[in-house]
């Protein structure tokens, strides 16, 4: 019989060139294997892989992609990293050095840093429509580089203590969650992968501005690559922690919506751009299943973030390139679909792909409703008649400029 | 006549004696605004329900009402799997 170690190389496709097993901690794999509530809105594993869950298939194929940053970041092939560095605390010397001399170097540059980073993640297409909103204030950012503030967070342990606190049965909290609609608690978890691996995929995107940042200092974008290579890699390869441990370790970054305000906190830029993205997409999603936020947790972070960025890359693969601008609204339409639909838009099947088709339809509409009613005279606005005519503004009036003669 | 000198002018000539402008004829006084009904809105139809705070971090706050009165029979694989992995987890199984 095979033990759950051996089963865990082989559903998460560890051992090969590009997914060494010395950086997937085992408690991590453990991690990984276990069922996940995520798994019923995920669909099923396509004839072409041979898992046999698709959330594997998202840990694997993000765990790969972690590894392939880290190979081009430190520019050697896999063997050389691992017998270079065989584990992840191997890399905290390279990783802290580099820390330490882009703070140094930032700190001079701060505010010039924090509207970059406004403007390298607004700029982009698919987020087009939350600039729209920003540039007119209906939407505002409070973004600053500093370390994370997570002294809202939560752990496991805290919601064990504030229930022993209370006096509660464990069955009571089952009870209650059974009562809540299991939809839009799958919902808002596919939302939470949604968002963390959106903001890991952008992690790198300091790349779009690297004329300003070499800049500030030419080698900022070779020590940003290292250290977010270096960072993700620690979600797979540092082992499993809960409770005040975890809320213990400074946090690298931050970010905290309130209703049409998003607080930003990031160490260094990439960390920023990063927040600012997961930010973004928090604000978006924050009336999806407000009842569940309760008892979400830094330790469900750990499968978001490993799972996440895989699962996001397959959602953003079917939106059509040409219509990327309006992902929020189709992003929100889908949403309110049903989860055997959203299961069919994640599989790129037939199905799936008519459902987008439909959901980019609306997004049009919807935002060509808001665009006119932007653009049509605004009848709630009171009009001044102050009963003058054009003549009374001319200013070659002579009589005009003579009246304080 | 330059905006600039007629502006000096003014300022320069005009003394806290000096006789009030005639109003034009024909100028009405303005009437105060009064708008019978709220700015238009400008928020976009696609953002959220505004006054809903996410909590994907924050701390745990007093119970809210949920109705537990469901079926037995509608319990969920689902349900019943993440209360168990719930559970695993908070005896800190993968410490």
């Amino acid at each position: 019989m095979k033990s759950i170690v051996t089963l865990a190389l082989e559903a998460l496709e560890l051992g090969d060139n590009n997914s060494p097993e010395e950086y997937f901690d085992p408690s991590k794999q453990e991690l990984a294997q276990q069922p996940h509530e995520i798994e019923e809105i995920l669909p099923d594993v396509p004839a072409d892989r041979n898992n046999d869950r698709f959330l594997d298939i998202l840990t694997s194929d993000s765990y790969k992609t972690c590894v392939g940053k880290l190979v081009h970041y430190l520019g050697m092939s896999i063997d050389e990293i691992t017998n270079q560095y065989p584990n992840c605390y191997a890399f905290l010397g390279v990783c802290m050095g580099a820390l330490e001399q882009v703070m140094n170097v930032e700190a001079e540059h701060k505010q010039e840093l924090e509207q970059l980073a406004i403007k390298v993640v607004l700029d982009l297409p698919e987020f087009s429509l939350f600039k729209e909103q920003y540039e007119n204030g209906t939407l505002k950012l409070d973004v600053q580089l500093g370390p994370g503030e997570l002294g809202d967070a939560i752990t496991m342990d805290d919601i064990a203590e504030e229930m022993e606190e209370n006096q509660e049965d464990i069955v009571d909290e089952i009870a209650m969650e059974i009562a809540e609609d299991p939809e839009k608690k799958l919902k808002r978890a596919f939302h939470n992968f949604i968002t963390q691996g959106n903001a890991l995929h952008k992690s790198y995107l300091y790349n779009m501005v690297n004329e300003e940042l070499e800049n500030i200092d030419e080698t900022l974008p070779t020590k940003y690559g290292l250290i977010m290579a270096i960072s993700h890699l620690m979600y797979y390869s540092t082992p499993y922690m809960s409770g005040q441990m975890l809320k213990g370790i400074p946090a690298a970054g931050s970010e905290e919506v309130d209703g049409e305000e998003i607080k930003i906190r990031g160490l260094i830029f990439p960390v920023l751009v990063h927040e600012l993205v997961k930010g973004l997409f928090d604000f978006l999603g924050q009336d999806i299943s407000p009842e569940t936020h309760r008892d979400e947790t830094l330790e469900d972070e750990y499968m978001q973030l490993m799972s996440g960025p895989g699962l996001f890359q397959k959602l953003y693969t079917v939106i059509p390139q040409n219509k990327v601008q309006l992902f929020p609204i189709i992003y929100r339409l889908l949403l309110q679909r049903d989860i055997d639909e959203i299961k069919a838009v994640i599989s790129n099947s037939p199905e799936g792909k008519n459902i987008i088709d439909g959901l980019v339809i609306d997004a049009e509409r919807m935002y060509q409703r808001d665009k006119e009613a932007e653009e049509e005279p605004n009848e709630y606005e009171p009009t001044f008649d102050l009963g003058l005519d054009d003549d009374d503004f001319n200013l070659d009036d002579d009589e005009d400029t003579d009246m304080f003669a | 006549m330059q905006f600039d000198n007629l502006y000096k002018r003014v300022i320069n000539e005009m003394p806290s004696t000096a006789p009030a402008p005639v109003k034009k004829p024909g100028i009405a006084p303005a009437p105060a605004p009064t708008p019978s009904r709220p700015a238009k809105p400008n928020r976009p139809s696609w953002f959220p329900t505004p006054g809903v705070k996410p909590r994907p971090k924050a701390q745990a706050t007093e119970e809210e009402e949920i109705d537990t009165t469901q079926d037995d029979s509608e319990i969920s694989k689902h349900d019943l799997r993440v209360a168990h992995n719930r559970r695993l987890k908070q005896k800190n199984l993968f410490r």
